[in-house]
């Protein structure tokens, strides 16, 4: 057994030397650049890192300026709204006011015209009913017509009270006027019904008076009874309009 | 051929034979373990192996011992003179 | 028949007796410097095949040291690396014809040995400094130390045995079989060889790394209290 010494110096120095060699020429490069990559991936996530989040800070901001604009449409919309729902109101009040206040004249322009009409239709009416009465009482013998209406005033002197019987007894004449003549047998007859009713005291003077249209008027010396349909004509007419009740009925029917 | 160089070559075919009997026992035995234990333990299995062969190595070092007497006996007989 | 366990100057160069296997060393520093710096020279963010093969390579070695010692890999990785790549080449030279593996003779390995004893006591007094590193010795207490500093050395020497004892004796096996047979017979024997070379030189990496990592770590309750920190 024999050592080599030479030959075991040498190859530790060799080892040694082949040690820095690689150390240099290869751990050391190989080293730095995994070292250089592992920076270079770290760089490239913290720039992928800040770009993301420079890209979601941008949507956040986009996105609340789309809110922004949302509000604000949403703003103008409900204003546009409430201005066009009060436009259409006023509007609406105005029309509703404008038909009620036209609808009010109507009526009333109907009214008027309607009570203008009325009024014009009455007064026609009466004088087209006194008017034909008129015509009737002429289509009458004056003669028939003053005897009933003699009856008349007969009744009309038995329903008299009494002071006004009392007077026309005492009076010294009475009147008694009619439209047409009477026949002598009639006013002995009016002698007997005066002087059965008034006693004998009052004289009876009989006069034709053709303005009286078949008519009769007793006169006192402060009464006056009539009878003719000239009065009841006159006072019809004057009574025109009718009563109100009277109105009302016709308008109903 | 004298008696020392005969006493030499059965020694060192001794030395190899017996002293390769024990590290392959312990060898086999470490093996049986190793695997054992990787079957359990997939995942430990870099490390169970990496333990074994330094393991296996220093079993392997007694038959290498056993190797060395044999080639000193044989080439480096101090008793040879 | 020539003795394995003896080299012999293959010429001297002046006072300086150069062996076979000094020769053949470097021929390798040549071509492991040479390859590295040539391939190293252009180095790029995105490797090309050839760079990225070296990057897997030395990211292996690093995270294998990590792993091993559980210390960042920096200080050690050069030395751990050109063990491996060395002891890898050396023992996988014999492929080439008419070449013996440097490691198949023991001077080889005892400088190998030598260097990683000599680099324990370095990185062990660098890291914990001389009191740090002696009280390793006196653990568990102070009567196993003459076991401890005794197991200092022969661990030292079983590391420089154990790859002689392999490498040479592939070689010798091999040689007998060759001068026995001399065709294809000593092929699958060769095929043993690589593999054997691929995992001593493993072995040598990693027993060099738990020796360095135990002087570094130091005892193990304080490396306990160190991970409680």
């Amino acid at each position: 057994m024999h050592i080599d010494w030479w030959t075991l110096g040498l190859q530790a120095i060799n080892v040694l030397v082949l040690v820095w060699l690689l150390r240099h020429f290869l751990f050391q490069p190989i080293k730095a650049v995994i070292e250089a990559r592992r920076a270079a991936a770290a760089g490239l996530l913290q720039e992928a890192e800040t770009a993301r989040a420079a890209a979601q800070a941008e949507l956040a901001s986009v996105e609340a300026r789309r809110r922004d604009f949302q509000r604000e449409g949403d703003a103008i919309l409900t204003a546009a709204h409430a201005q066009a729902a009060a436009e259409r109101k006023a509007m609406l009040d105005q029309a509703r006011g404008e038909a009620g206040r036209i609808l009010a004249e109507a009526h009333a322009v109907l009214d008027r015209d309607r009570a203008a009409q009325r009024k014009t239709l009455e007064a026609e009416a009466g004088e087209l009913a006194v008017a034909m009465a008129r015509r009737l009482l002429d289509l009458l013998p004056p003669r028939q017509v003053t005897l009933a209406l003699l009856d008349g005033l007969a009744t009309e002197i038995d329903q008299l009270q009494e002071a006004a019987r009392r007077d026309l007894a005492t009076a010294d004449a009475i009147v008694i006027a009619t439209a047409t003549p009477l026949a002598p047998e009639i006013q002995a007859q009016w002698r007997d019904h005066v002087a059965q009713r008034l006693g004998a005291g009052p004289r009876l003077e009989f006069r034709h008076e053709p303005a009286l249209i078949a008519g009769v008027e007793l006169r006192g010396p402060h009464t006056l009874l009539r009878r003719n349909w000239r009065a009841d004509l006159e006072r019809l007419a004057r009574a025109l309009p009718l009563a109100p009740q009277v109105r009302d009925v016709q308008q109903l029917a | 051929m004298n008696l020392i160089e005969v006493a030499s070559i059965l020694g060192a075919a001794f030395a190899v034979a017996i002293g390769a009997i024990g590290p392959a026992l312990g060898q086999g035995r470490s093996i049986a373990a190793a695997m054992d234990a990787i079957a359990r333990q997939p995942e430990a299995a870099n490390v169970v192996s990496r333990t074994l062969f330094v393991g296996l190595a220093m079993i392997e070092t007694c038959a290498i011992y056993c190797l060395v007497i044999a080639l000193l006996l044989l080439f480096a007989n101090p008793f040879r003179g | 028949m020539q003795s394995p366990l003896e080299t012999h100057p293959a010429f001297h160069l002046g006072p300086l007796p150069l062996s076979a296997p000094v020769l053949v060393t470097w021929g390798l520093m040549l071509a492991l410097a040479g390859g590295s710096w040539l391939l190293t020279r252009r180095l790029a963010l995105r490797p090309g095949r050839a760079q990225a093969a070296l990057e897997l390579v030395v990211e292996t070695i690093d995270q294998q040291i990590r792993e091993t010692m559980r210390v960042p890999a920096e200080p050690y990785l050069a030395l751990i690396g050109t063990f491996f790549l060395f002891v890898l080449t050396a023992n996988w030279s014999s492929l080439v014809p008419g070449i013996e593996p440097p490691t198949a003779s023991i001077e080889t390995d005892a400088a190998l040995a030598l260097i990683v004893f000599v680099a324990v006591i370095v990185h062990g007094v660098r890291v914990r400094g001389w009191r740090g590193y002696l009280r390793n010795f006196l653990y568990p207490n102070i009567l196993m130390a003459p076991l401890n500093i005794l197991e200092t050395l022969t661990r030292s020497f079983a590391l420089m045995v154990r790859l002689f004892g392999n490498v040479m004796s592939g070689v010798f096996v091999i040689g007998i079989v060759l001068s026995l047979v001399g065709f294809l017979v000593p092929v699958p024997l060769m095929a043993l060889e690589l593999l054997t070379g691929a995992v001593q030189a493993y072995i040598f990496s990693v027993l060099a790394m738990v020796f360095i990592g135990g002087a570094v770590e130091g005892e193990p309750g304080e490396a306990r209290e160190r991970n409680d920190r």
